[in-house]
């Protein structure tokens, strides 16, 4: 008996499979899918539209699209509100300071132009380090482009076929509540292990990972 | 040159401080070039097709007013 409903599911799945269209270019495969559009924001994206890659391959397609998790932009942002509202403390207080220092307006009005373009060019650097730190898992490899600063950049990637183990760690409060943590993948031999920092649904990301590797090879 | 004119120059606290703008303005704008170029070398590894040209747009911007600001501040200080 349990051998004539296993051998129904099996039909059933097979039959499904048959009615799936299948798709014959990377392209009607990309349509297949549902592919998520993604902004200037997006951490996470699985099958992430719009965007492409160096060295992409023609039958190549990005699976899923990695960056830090959204909340940990807020120390920097902080950072700047607090860096824009100086100049006016500093106006109100100025005359704590006339008796030493004497500048025309003309001067002071460019400082503090000066002032706010360092400001801006603070915000454009943090946010070029975010957006570019991201992690690509496509069909075929994962990409892992590390930005630690805005004159240093670290590219790796490695097959699919030979990472070994994927793994996450989500340790201390706030990665708990809002949940991103450390993707590790471990590839084989000498090869470079890699790490998705601080990425957001970290057992989402870990799962999309192992159900490739743990395909045919 | 003795030394009266030299104090001269560092009393003149406004003067140096149009000179240690221009200074900083111009290495600025230079900081301000590196990063819309290393914006542009990034965007040809990962392009986001939608974002990236408004991303090196911004970046774009943000030098020509790094030199607008060090023109206004040659010119007119």
């Amino acid at each position: 008996m349990p051998d004539e409903l296993e051998g129904e599911f099996v039909l059933k799945e097979k039959k499904e499979a048959e009615n799936e269209p299948s798709p014959t270019t990377p392209s009607e495969a990309s349509a297949v899918k549902n592919l998520q559009k993604i902004h200037f924001l997006s951490s996470l994206a699985k099958y992430p539209a719009d965007v492409i890659f160096e060295n992409q391959e023609e039958d190549e397609e990005i699976i899923l699209l990695v960056r830090r998790d959204l909340i940990t932009n807020v120390p920097w942002l902080i950072a700047a509100l607090v860096l824009i509202f100086i100049p006016p403390l500093i106006s109100i207080f100025s005359y704590l300071f006339t008796p030493f220092f004497n500048f025309s307006a003309d001067t002071l009005l460019v400082a503090e132009l000066f002032y706010y373009l360092i400001i801006i060019g603070y915000i454009i650097i943090q946010y070029t380090l975010w957006y570019f730190n991201v992690g690509l898992v496509t069909n075929k490899r994962v990409v892992d482009l590390d930005l630690p600063g805005i004159l240093f950049k670290h590219v790796s990637e490695t097959k699919l076929n030979i990472i070994e183990d994927v793994s996450y760690n989500q340790v201390g409060s706030i990665r708990s509540v809002f949940d991103y943590g450390d993707v590790y993948v471990q590839t084989a031999g000498t090869e470079e292990n890699f790490m998705f920092d601080r990425a957001p649904e970290p057992a989402l990301v870990t799962r999309i990972i192992a159900d490739l590797i743990g395909g045919p090879r | 040159m003795d030394i009266n004119s030299i104090l001269a120059i560092f009393s003149d606290q406004n003067g140096l401080a149009k000179f240690a703008l221009i200074v900083l303005i111009g290495f600025y704008s230079l900081f301000a070039l590196i990063i819309l170029i290393q914006i542009r070398n990034l965007n040809r590894i990962v392009n986001q097709i939608k974002f990236s040209p408004i991303f090196t747009f911004i970046a774009f911007n943000h030098l020509l007013a790094a030199l607008a600001l060090l023109v206004f501040a040659v010119l007119f200080l």
